[in-house]
């Protein structure tokens, strides 16, 4: 029995610190080596049992670790969280070879669960969670049958023989699974108190070890660099579309980021100056721009990776963005940056709301920024020497009326006569564009958005660049657009004074790679779903989410409370009408079948209070009255002698009378009748119940 | 002012909750991290304050599962001596229709917070009774009492330790030691002139006739031949004289007597008188108890034993020395063939009738070591 418990002791607790080091290899930054010493101890302490350092060979190792986390910290991480997780695996290795007392083993839980801890401040992947109830289930697990092992055993080597006598055997299956009913009732009770527990934190010490800095978007375009362009699969966010849980019925979203309005001949600036802009209310809305197309308007939630983007992304026409932000910045052009510290932290989400219209022919279009608006318009701004550019804008529109078509047109002959590539090449004797339209012929979206904005500049018509994200996977489990780095795209507004600001694309279809199998994309869909749901509701859960669910929990109450006063209106009304409508007779059937339900659960109840009243378990009262005792003590306790739990009554009566003097005697007396009436069971008669009365009369007075 | 000396204990009602080292150190390692939580925001760290606090729920949760519930009941001997080990039966049920109780230790309490006996169960399955026995020894005779049990748990991580008491309070009087073997050690001579008188009756009357047994009947007097029939043991009854009429008189005055007083003396007077009518009943002898303030009658048999050991139990020395002492003796029966007087006393044999039997009690004190 003993041996059975031993070995799931011992398997639990290096499942415990399996689980731990699994916690602090999946964040992916520690120490390859460090972790493989970690792993590597772990799997020699539980196949090699016998193995134990003596008490010096243990210190100096421990010395050894401390002085690699010393060394560690100053030179080569650098890093306190980091150092510190590569110290913990090696403590924690040294006291697998160290286990002698029950101290050492709480030790190494402690070890154990500081590394998980170190964990939860260097990542924040959904594969923390995955360890997390690894390690719940095996704290849980391991803190049971170290409580057992130490009861059992830790003091009294014989209760083994005592335990089999008592024929209640522990370790069975139904032991193991009460013990995993423990754990998952644990794990419940850790989601009730997460949820639950206020989120005022200041945020002062946020770690930033799992912030990425990758290429792609940025807040420049500028096409004088060259060179090729590697598309990158990493995701950069995901957006929801809270009001329809199903796709944008659109031939391709664009994902509205910055706008730029001057070129230089090189690159592109978004000249307008930012304003601050306030947010009114407790949630944290900002009203970006006004719209009186409230039918239109489709609201999405962004749930952005922590990366070095700090512009707000939306479908073209953004009206308004809530999120924990204290404050944004906007230009006209519709352009909103968050502050710098909120997105420097962590994965971070908002909300907006874009007044989409669509022209006939399906393109967004939006009235942010009309020109002129700024005092710095620069939508008609042409480089220098772009008069190549100019005459090939017109040879292309000569035969064509009205600025909406030319655009279009435009748009067309770069996307038919232009083609796609990553690998561009550069002739530093030409300016970008030109190189672009009469040399290479071929480029990526800067290069086609930068040609066609100027053309359209060219022909007088109001024109921008915008960058940001086009299309997305529609990810069909979580029911949310998923937007890679590699969606990254830029593209051109037009304005007319008719239609507002008009999206052109004027970027041929890139080859786009080849498709994974449907089940790996299905299971790749599947993780990426629990990914977001694990951002959203777990790292993301803030206090403005906690005010949401109590707000939505009143909203629930009262519609509860109203569905109960309406239910009780109909019974009300139901029995009216029938107590209207039916006669004499059944109305006394019903009352009197009424009366027996009700005395039948009466009865029920009392027979069951009865049973348990009967089951539980009764104190053995002192069968014989001896009440003059007990008054003696109250009249005692009064004067300020209370009888203490560890004295006997003799020995009270012996101390009343050392404290008081011979005076008090009878509280002698009365002792010896209530030892002789209580222990002795012989009566107290008459004339010793009068002497009774008398003492205590005679104590009553003394003071 | 009384020493600080369980700094995390929570009791309400019948209930105590107290932290153990290890739950101490759990309980400031959750304030720990809870702190880093705040400062931080990172919910990570929030989950795992949550998961330390469910843990902390859970325990309470668990641990009282584990003591609800239970009922106990307690089985001791009717006749329980100073001095000598008995056995205490403990049965515990767990009413609880499907949850077993684990990890129980169980805590038998006296007077005073004494845990009298105590026993570590590992597991009471659901619905069933479990019987443990313990040994338990009262060194003193006279009143004392169980007042109830404590059952407390560790389970299930060790943090906290909860106490459940149940008053369950039982009543014992502890009978005065008895010295086996006073008789063959103190049947020489003790002083020279003074010997225990014979313990063995010369000779029985005349035979009165047959009577049904009596638990403490000499299993000599048994008639086995009536006894064979279907209605039980009988015993056969004899005339009693004079010579069968023992008084036993044991001095309550002497203790106190200023620089004669030895410690536990007069508990060694209480035992030797327990000791003789004992002995003296079981030899056929009828016997009288005679103490300064009580008496019992002449009487035999194992209600009358008990009824001196009663007796024997409750009494203390009164405090009166000399003539004084003896005088609350009052008037002496006559009528019997011996007389022994027990005086705790150490002094020369006092001022009693030539025909009693005085027992220097300090010498028997002395052979039997100090008697409590």
């Amino acid at each position: 029995m003993r041996s059975r418990l031993l070995f799931l002791f011992r398997l639990s607790y290096h499942l415990l610190v399996l689980a731990g080091l699994l916690s602090q290899a999946l964040t992916g930054i520690l120490n390859p080596m460090v972790l493989t010493l970690g792993f590597g101890a772990l799997a020699f302490s539980f196949f090699y049992q016998g193995l134990a350092l003596s008490r010096g060979v243990g210190n100096a190792a421990a010395l050894v670790a401390l002085l690699f986390g010393a060394l560690d910290y100053f030179i080569l991480s650098r890093d306190l969280i980091i150092a510190a997780a590569h110290l913990l695996i090696l403590m924690q290795a040294v006291k697998l070879f160290n286990l002698k007392h029950g101290r050492d083993y709480y030790q190494l839980y402690g070890l154990s669960f500081f590394g998980l801890i170190s964990a939860a401040g260097l990542t924040s992947g959904l594969s923390f969670v995955f360890c997390f109830l690894f390690y719940l289930l095996m704290l849980t697990w391991t803190l049971i049958l170290h409580h057992f092992n130490e009861e059992a055993y830790g003091a009294d080597p014989t209760s083994e023989a005592r335990w089999h006598a008592s024929g209640a055997p522990l370790i069975s299956p139904r032991f193991l699974i009460t013990v995993s009913l423990v754990a998952l009732f644990s794990f419940f009770m850790t989601l009730a108190f997460f949820y639950s527990i206020p989120r005022i934190g200041f945020g002062y010490l946020r770690s930033r070890h799992d912030r990425r800095s990758i290429s792609g978007f940025s807040k420049t375009i500028d096409l004088g660099l060259f060179g090729p362009v590697d598309l990158d699969s990493t995701v950069v966010m995901r957006v929801e579309l809270p009001q329809g849980r199903d796709a944008l019925v659109m031939p391709q979203i664009h994902w509205r980021g910055m706008a730029f309005d001057y070129y230089n001949g090189q690159s592109w600036e978004s000249r307008p100056t930012f304003r601050r802009l306030a947010p009114s209310g407790r949630d944290r809305f900002f009203q970006i721009h006004e719209t009186k197309d409230i039918n239109g308007v489709v609201e999405q939630i962004f749930f952005v990776e922590p990366l070095d983007i700090d512009v707000a992304f939306s479908i073209p026409g953004m009206v308004s963005l809530s999120g924990d932000f204290r404050y944004l910045k906007t230009n006209p052009m519709g352009t909103v940056e968050f502050p710098l510290l909120a997105t420097r932290l962590t994965r971070w989400t908002y909300r907006v709301s874009s007044a989409i219209t669509l022209t006939p022919d399906g393109r967004e279009r939006h009235m942010i920024g009309l020109p002129g608006e700024d005092e710095r318009d620069f939508s008609l701004q042409l480089p220098e020497d772009c008069e190549r550019l100019r005459r090939l804008a017109q040879e292309i529109t000569q035969n064509v009326d009205g600025d909406f078509q030319k655009t279009e047109v435009l748009e067309t002959y770069l996307k038919r006569h232009y083609a796609y590539s990553l690998e561009v090449k550069r002739d530093p004797g030409f300016s970008p564009v030109d190189d672009f339209l009469f040399h290479q012929k071929e480029g990526y979206c800067e290069h086609f958005a930068t040609a066609m904005a100027l053309m359209v500049r060219a022909l007088g018509i109001p024109a921008r660049l915008i960058s940001g994200f086009l299309g997305g996977e529609w990810n069909e489990f979580g029911k949310y657009y998923l937007l890679r780095q590699q969606d990254a795209h830029t593209w051109v507004e037009a304005y007319f004074p008719e239609m507002g600001w008009v999206t052109f694309d004027p970027t041929p279809a890139r080859v786009e790679p080849k498709p994974l199998f449907p089940v790996v994309r299905g299971l790749f869909y599947c993780i990426d779903a629990l990914r977001l749901r694990w951002n959203r509701y777990v790292i993301n859960y803030r206090l403005s989410d906690q005010i949401r669910m109590v707000r939505m929990a009143q909203r629930r109450t009262i519609r509860l409370t109203d569905a109960g006063s309406d239910l009780l209106g109909v019974l009300q009304r139901s029995y009216h009408r029938w107590s209207q409508t039916t006669g004499l007779w059944p109305k006394i059937l019903f009352y009197l079948a009424a009366t027996g339900a009700g005395t039948g659960v009466l009865i029920a109840i009392l027979k069951k209070w009865k049973r348990l009243k009967k089951s539980a378990p009764a104190a053995d009262r002192p069968p014989i009255a001896v009440g003059f005792y007990r008054k003696m003590l109250k009249m005692m306790k009064a004067k300020g002698l209370s009888r203490p739990n560890g004295l006997t009554p003799l020995e009270f009566a012996q101390s009343v009378i050392r404290t008081r003097g011979p005076a008090y005697r009878g509280v002698m007396d009365i002792t010896h009748l209530y030892n002789r009436r209580r222990f002795g069971r012989e009566p107290i008669s008459a004339p010793e119940m009068a002497h009774i009365h008398s003492i205590l009369e005679d104590l009553k007075r003394l003071p | 002012m009384r020493p600080f000396r369980k700094p995390l204990q929570l009791s309400y009602r019948d209930r105590t909750l107290r932290f153990t080292p290890e739950g101490v150190r759990f309980f400031f390692i959750t304030l720990g991290v809870g702190l880093a939580a705040l400062n931080t925001g990172n919910n990570l760290l929030y989950m795992v304050l949550a998961m330390m606090l469910s843990l902390i729920v859970v325990s309470g949760i668990l641990s009282e599962q584990s003591v609800r519930k239970i009922s106990l009941s307690r089985s001791i001997p009717q006749n329980i001596f100073a001095g000598t080990p008995f056995l205490v039966e403990m049965k515990l049920t767990n009413h609880k229709r499907f949850a077993p109780s684990f990890s129980i230790k169980i805590e038998d309490v006296g007077v005073g917070d004494a845990i009298l006996g105590s026993h570590y169960l590992m597991k009471i399955p659901a619905r069933q009774t479990t019987t443990v026995i313990y040994p338990c020894e009262f060194p003193m005779r006279g009143p004392h009492a169980f007042t109830g049990f404590r059952l407390s748990t560790r389970y299930p991580f060790g943090f906290f330790i909860k106490v459940r008491e149940i008053r369950a309070e039982k009543d014992v009087l502890v009978y005065p030691r008895i010295l086996s073997g006073l008789f063959e050690r103190t049947g020489r001579p003790l002083d020279g002139t003074t010997r225990l008188p014979p313990m063995k009756k010369a000779n029985e009357g005349d035979f009165r006739g047959l009577r049904d047994y009596r638990p403490g009947d000499d299993f000599r007097r048994i008639h086995w031949r009536s006894s064979a029939k279907p209605s039980g043991l009988v015993v056969r009854e004899f005339e009693t004289g004079q010579s069968d009429r023992f008084m036993v008189i044991l001095d309550r005055s002497s203790p106190h007597e200023p620089g004669q007083a030895q410690p536990g003396i007069f508990e060694t007077a209480v035992s030797i008188a327990a000791t003789m009518i004992l002995n003296l009943d079981r030899q056929g002898f009828q016997t009288r108890l005679l103490t300064q303030g009580n008496a019992i009658a002449l009487g035999q048999g194992v209600d009358h034993v008990l009824s001196a050991f009663r007796i024997l139990s409750l009494i203390q020395p009164d405090g009166l020395t000399g003539q004084e002492g003896w005088k609350r003796l009052g008037a002496v029966p006559g009528g019997h063939a011996s007389a022994v007087f027990i005086s705790a006393r150490s002094d020369s044999r006092p001022g009693i009738p030539e025909s009693w039997t005085w027992i220097p009690v300090a010498d028997i004190h002395r052979s039997f070591g100090q008697t409590r």
